[in-house]
């Protein structure tokens, strides 16, 4: 009994440290080889023999360059009911310099827990020579056939057209190419760019490393680069099928070659493309690089309203001229303009671009009159001597002797007028004129003249109404007015009298004349004709007083004599005082 | 003795008729006859700068400018012409032909009827020619005043009373017409853009940002200057500063 006892207690343990060795967890680091050289390469693993494990992190490969990797691999086996599980990571890697370095460890997560690999010591030494084969036909291929890019400037500014040529340089004397594809067309990612066709490969003699080669020209492409810094031209790759003679001949004597594929490429190739100057930039500088010309004309600059006139803003000459943002006129208001027509006359080759670029336009004046299309300009750089230009084109009048009269402002409606046909269609200047000095000429407003004109008739109102109410009163006065009006009378009549004052005959000519004249005017009767009595009698018809009469025949008589009579100076006034005062009172009782 | 007196004489009477504003007016309207704009205008320069001036002298001016396509200066003339007399309808019409040569098209802002009534009636007129007219109408009103006063038949009484009372009115309107006039003439300045192109800022700094832009020969309305930039009202209503260097002022 005891002795089954021990049995199955050694079963057990046998059964269980089985168990137990199965079961224990390992997270290793395992690499290809401890010492290598710089340009050889390295693998390592990360394995877990368990399964469930998760979260994995490599370690930090400071001194080595991942090429490959992580491949991850699982592997589950079952051998004689023994189970076994590994999963793992794979890099390869390449160090980047000589010496000792430590790979530290990788992490992974397992049931909660981290668990660390081991760490790896690994030696690089120098650069090891790696054993060529020479009789590899891929390797021979390799050496005698080669893809160059050739680039006319490296260093352009931007703007600036370059070419790239890719030639493939084959020594004949080695190998032959039998076959070519291209697997890998290059990018120019920045660049605006252009292919120029190859239409036939055409075999020229070269040299190449110092060696006389046979080359085509594969491919031509124009560039112009569109943004400063360094640029990436990405490689070309070709495809070729070579031929390698293997060194013996056959039956023939001709040479025995194999066939082999391997790919040719550039390179990547750089560009540093410089920035134009900032100093001197024209404020309407578009970007044009190169060396232009630039003109603006007008098909025709005399016609009539209404017709059309082509307009040309052209640019043309030698740079990036594909690139280039013509400049737009700008036309004033009666002259319609239309959107242009863009037009291009550009040769391509490898020195850049060539031609010509224009844009047309179609203007039409609506009115009769002039019309200025101001002066436009283009700004470019010049590569020649690495300053910027800027061209000014002329101003162009447009002439419009027939047509509409423009509106006015004045009234809005279109007047009309007869069609002139001289072309002068604005009036003539005047001809005279009236100057005036320049300066203070005092304003009539505001000016002391004017507020008394303005107030004066005001205050004179007043006035009026005094004076008008007095020559009321005036008239209203009869017997004065009737001896106002004998008094004019009497001097109306006795004026002439008066004049010949002290010439004692003229003086009583024109008295007596006077005395008749006003019974003339006055009685309607000639009375220098008829007898004193005759008018004594007419008088007293009249109801004019006795004694008035009387006095009047008295000047009459006076008259007479004094004619023959001495008289002096005192007694021909008092003459002219009594007929005078004689006429007023005849007159007041008329 | 007798010929150098004579001489002189001539001379100094040919120096006086060389330097008479109006015998150089007809020779340069002479010389503008014959298309010989550039000598023409020589003459009419030296006219302007002898401190004299005449809404023709000026109108004159502008036709030869427009004639030898200078927009600018031809647009600035007339305006300057019409400002001395607007009613020269020579130069309102030429006006016209040289505003086509003008690149802007600004759209002018819709006219209120008062606007429209102040531009077609009160500034027809100077204003003093509107304080003459107040001043005859105030005397039109002493005389019907007076009339009235004393006239007898109510037929002529009421006559004179209402027309008394008309021209009362008339004498308010055309002083506050005239007063209206005079303080838009006083306050309002214009100028012309002479700059092929001119760039109107939001400010009156270089470094501000650009509203808009104006060509050579736009009319705008100068508000306020400030250190070499003038405050400007274009047509639409549009405001900015531009550069004084790029305008010159109507006055």
């Amino acid at each position: 009994m005891k002795m089954i006892m021990r049995f199955t207690t050694i079963l057990f343990l046998a059964i269980f440290s089985q168990n137990l060795i199965a079961q224990e967890l390992s997270f290793k680091a395992t690499v290809s080889k401890n010492s290598l050289g710089s340009n050889e390469r390295l693998r390592i693993t990360f394995s877990i023999n368990k399964q469930g494990a998760d979260d994995f992190t490599p370690p930090n490969f400071k001194k080595f360059k991942v090429l490959a990797g992580p491949m991850q691999s699982t592997n589950f086996s079952y051998v004689n009911g023994k189970q076994t599980f590994e999963q793992s990571y794979t890099y390869t890697i390449q160090p980047i310099k000589k010496g000792v370095f430590t790979i530290p460890s990788a992490t992974i997560k397992f049931d909660g827990n981290t668990i660390k690999t081991n760490t790896v010591k690994v030696t690089v030494t120098g650069a090891v020579e790696i054993p060529k084969d020479p009789n590899d036909p891929t390797y021979i291929a390799s050496q005698n056939i080669h893809l160059i890019a050739e680039i006319s400037n490296s260093s352009p500014y931007v703007g600036e057209s370059i070419s790239v040529v890719y030639k493939l340089y084959v020594d004949v004397n080695n190998v032959s190419v039998r076959d070519t594809r291209e697997i890998e067309s290059p990018s120019f990612n920045g660049f605006w760019n252009q292919n120029i066709d190859v239409n036939k490969w055409q075999p020229k003699m070269g040299e190449f490393q110092g060696k006389e080669h046979r080359y085509v020209t594969v491919r031509k492409t124009v560039l112009i680069p569109q943004k400063t810094g360094k640029l990436i031209i990405e490689p070309m790759a070709i495809e070729v099928v070579a031929g390698v003679p293997v060194g013996r001949r056959d039956l023939f004597g001709n040479m025995i070659s194999r066939n082999t594929t391997f790919t040719v490429t550039t390179g990547t190739r750089f560009v540093n493309v410089k920035a134009l100057p900032v100093e001197n930039k024209p404020v309407n500088f578009s970007g044009a690089v190169g060396d232009f010309d630039f003109d603006v004309t007008a098909s025709k600059t005399e016609l009539k309203a209404n017709e059309s006139a082509q307009i040309k803003v052209e640019v043309s000459g030698k740079g990036n001229l594909k690139l280039i943002d013509l400049p737009t006129i700008e036309t004033p208001n009666g002259l319609e303009r239309y959107e242009p027509e863009h037009k291009e006359n550009i040769l391509t080759n490898l020195s850049g671009l060539r031609g010509k670029v224009y844009d047309q336009y179609t203007v039409v004046p609506q009115y009769r009159g002039k019309y200025k299309i101001p002066p436009v300009s283009f700004s470019y750089f010049s590569l020649k001597n690495r300053k910027y230009k800027t061209i000014t084109s002329d101003a162009i009048v447009m002439n419009v002797p027939q047509g509409k009269t423009p509106l006015t402002d004045e009234n809005n409606t279109i007047v009309k007028r007869d069609v002139i046909s001289t072309g002068i269609n604005i009036r003539y200047i005047s001809n005279s004129t009236h100057f005036e000095p320049i300066g203070e000429k005092e304003d009539f407003l505001n000016s002391n003249l004017f507020y008394a004109l303005l107030i004066l008739p005001l205050f004179s109102i007043p006035l009026g109404i005094f004076i008008g109410k007095q020559k009321q009163a005036r008239d209203n006065d009869v017997v004065g007015n009737k001896r106002r009006k004998a008094d004019r009378l009497a001097r109306k009549y006795l004026s002439q009298a008066k004049k010949q004052l002290g010439k004692k005959e003229e003086f009583y000519i024109a008295l007596e004349k006077a005395l008749h004249n006003y019974l003339k005017a006055k009685l309607q009767v000639e009375t220098s004709d008829i007898s004193k009595d005759k008018i004594a009698d007419i008088l007293k018809h009249k109801n004019v007083d006795e004694s008035i009469i009387a006095d009047f025949l008295k000047v009459l008589d006076d008259c007479d004599y004094a004619r023959y009579t001495p008289t002096s100076n005192v007694m021909m006034q008092q003459e002219y005082d009594n007929s005078k005062e004689v006429i007023s009172k005849i007159d007041k009782q008329l | 003795m007798k010929n150098i007196l004579l001489i002189i004489i001539l001379t100094f009477s040919s120096s006086l008729l060389a330097q008479s504003p109006d015998s150089l007016f007809v020779q340069a309207n002479k010389l503008y006859q014959i298309e010989k704009y550039e000598e023409a205008l020589a003459i009419y320069k030296e006219i302007e700068n002898s401190n004299v001036q005449s809404d023709d002298l000026y109108y004159n001016m502008a036709n030869v400018y427009y004639k030898t396509d200078q927009v600018a200066p031809s647009i600035y003339y007339y305006e300057k012409t019409l400002l001395l007399n607007p009613r020269n309808e020579d130069a309102k019409h030429n006006l016209s032909f040289a505003k086509r040569m003008i690149i802007d098209n600004i759209e002018a802002l819709p006219k209120t009827l008062g606007q429209k009534f102040s531009k077609s009636v009160i500034h027809k007129f100077n204003y003093n020619t509107w304080a003459y007219s107040a001043v005859g109408f105030s005397f039109l009103f002493a005389i019907l005043f007076l009339l009235y006063h004393f006239s007898y038949s109510s037929v002529n009484k009421r006559f004179y009373f209402l027309s008394s009372i008309l021209s009362v009115i008339f004498i308010i309107i055309t002083v506050l017409f005239a007063y209206n006039n005079y303080n838009h003439t006083k306050s309002y300045r214009a100028a012309i853009i002479f700059a092929q192109q001119s760039d109107v800022k939001s400010a009156p700094t270089n470094a501000s940002e650009i509203s808009f832009e104006l060509h050579e020969g736009t009319k705008v309305e100068l508000l306020e200057s400030l250190d070499g930039w003038n405050k400007i009202k274009i047509a639409d209503g549009k405001i900015g500063w531009i550069e004084s260097s790029d305008i010159k002022e109507l006055k």
